[in-house]
């Protein structure tokens, strides 16, 4: 915790980072310094994701077929990024997620006390 | 953005450089460059980009069991290594380079009782004439002996301690880039070619020295000490052959994991199972046995003066003793099937 804002830790968020990332890429297609850097202005710096987490992530997502790499734009220096798409499947798999998720919050809700 | 790069070099420093790897390198160094470049952009100094840069990398072991690397502690109870590709050329290197010299000592030592004999048979002999004080003859054999085998001691202690560094490779599955992993099966391939050739040929050189032994054998005393001298070179020299041919050849096999399987020498070392009751009833039988033994041999020896046959005691319990072995094995995995 730093000065009274308290910050999310990985444990917790671990299972949402796939969510988060497709989310993201439901709106275009993205690469890795763009996303992490709108997970952080989005979660109003509550969530700042590592860089092995996204990639880890990006690994999974790949591997699960929810996602697709390709090659593009040029970073200073004349060289390609690697750019990332969604897939049919990945949309999917976040509709289940999102649902799952509105189903964890209604559980979890019962077991938090209300703050005076 | 250099310190960037090298916190990146070290971090994936132990990782085998496959494809996947390399790939996850690029791509996260890209990530990190590109957040640099933001932070820069935004005004912040060299030392706070990096700084902040490094300090979201995150943790390495997290993005390695993604990649289904093993983390080095899961390497070191699964008794793997990761091999760099830099470290495998040294270790070849090394290892040629230690075979030639480990060769050369070896072959000297042996040279050394040849050079000797041939010394004594030389002096003995005397030549020109002259005829040498047998004091004389035996000082400079000996110091032929001890040059030989002093240069041999040199050569063997200097390449045992470079190979040292490679002693932690023993008795561990190596993990090795795939292309350097293709290098090595083609050079292990030719060269066991050229090892198969070098084995006849030490042969060759041991049956030439046993058939001019045979030959010159019942000449003079100086001829026959100069053959067994030449005998005991070609040993050597087929000793030279088969460690400058096999340490490389070795080498090889050890970094393709060809010598697993190897059933492990430590494992039978026990004569009895101390698990089972019948292993240790037979270990106290055994040592009971061997007690007795000792206290029938002296006695026979000094009370009845039997020193000339009472050694037979000890081939007897030998072969009790292995009897014994036997049985409590058979009994002793009878109790464990149970």
């Amino acid at each position: 915790m730093k000065g009274g804002v308290i910050l999310i830790s990985s444990d917790v968020i671990r299972g949402y980072n796939d969510t988060i990332i497709l989310c993201l890429l439901l709106e275009g297609d993205s690469y890795g310094y763009e996303i992490s850097k709108k997970i952080t202005e989005i979660s109003e710096k509550k969530y700042v994701i590592k860089e092995t987490t996204l990639y880890s992530a990006f690994t999974r997502l790949e591997n699960n077929g929810c996602i697709e790499s390709y090659s593009g734009g040029d970073v200073s220096g004349g060289k390609k990024r690697t750019y990332y798409r969604i897939t049919e499947a990945g949309r999917q798999y976040y509709a289940e997620k999102c649902k799952e998720w509105d189903v964890t919050k209604e559980v979890i809700n019962k077991f938090i006390k209300e703050r005076v | 953005m250099e310190t960037i790069r090298t916190y990146i070099d070290t971090m994936f420093g132990t990782m085998p450089e496959t494809e996947q790897v390399l790939k996850a390198k690029s791509d996260i160094l890209d990530m990190m460059e590109d957040k640099y470049n933001a932070l820069k952009a935004e005004g912040k100094s060299e030392n706070e980009a990096v700084g902040h840069v490094i300090s979201e990398f995150g943790n390495i072991d997290e993005l390695k069991a993604e990649l289904g690397i093993e983390t080095e502690k899961e390497e070191k109870s699964h008794n793997k290594i990761t091999l760099s590709d830099k470290e495998v050329d040294r270790f070849v290197a090394v290892r040629k380079k230690c075979s030639v010299g480990i060769g050369f000592g070896v072959m000297l030592l042996i040279m050394a009782a040849a050079a000797f004999i041939f010394s004594m048979a030389l002096f003995k002999n005397g030549f020109a004439g002259i005829s040498f004080p047998k004091p004389v003859i035996a000082i400079v054999s000996i110091a032929v002996l001890s040059l030989f085998v002093i240069a041999a001691m040199a050569l063997l202690i200097v390449n045992g301690i470079k190979m040292k560094e490679f002693d932690k490779l023993e008795d561990k599955h190596l993990l090795i880039s795939e292309a350097k992993q293709e290098e090595i099966k083609k050079a292990h391939k030719s060269f066991t070619k050229k090892f198969a050739l070098i084995i006849p040929v030490g042969f060759a050189f041991i049956a030439g020295g046993i058939v001019q032994l045979v030959f010159l054998n019942k000449t003079n005393a100086f001829i026959e000490a100069a053959s067994i001298s030449i005998l005991l070179c070609c040993i050597a020299f087929a000793v030279f052959l088969f460690i400058v041919a096999g340490l490389p050849h070795a080498t090889n096999m050890q970094l393709l994991n060809l010598d697993e399987d190897e059933d492990d020498d430590d494992d039978d070392d026990d004569d009895f199972d101390t698990t089972t009751k019948a292993g240790r009833v037979g270990e106290a039988i055994n040592s009971t046995l061997w007690s007795l033994t000792l206290i029938i041999f002296f006695v026979w020896g000094f009370v009845f003066h039997g020193w000339g046959i009472c050694w037979i005691v000890f081939p007897i319990a030998a072969f009790l003793s292995g009897a014994v072995a036997s049985i409590a094995k058979a009994a002793g995995s009878d109790d464990k099937k149970k």
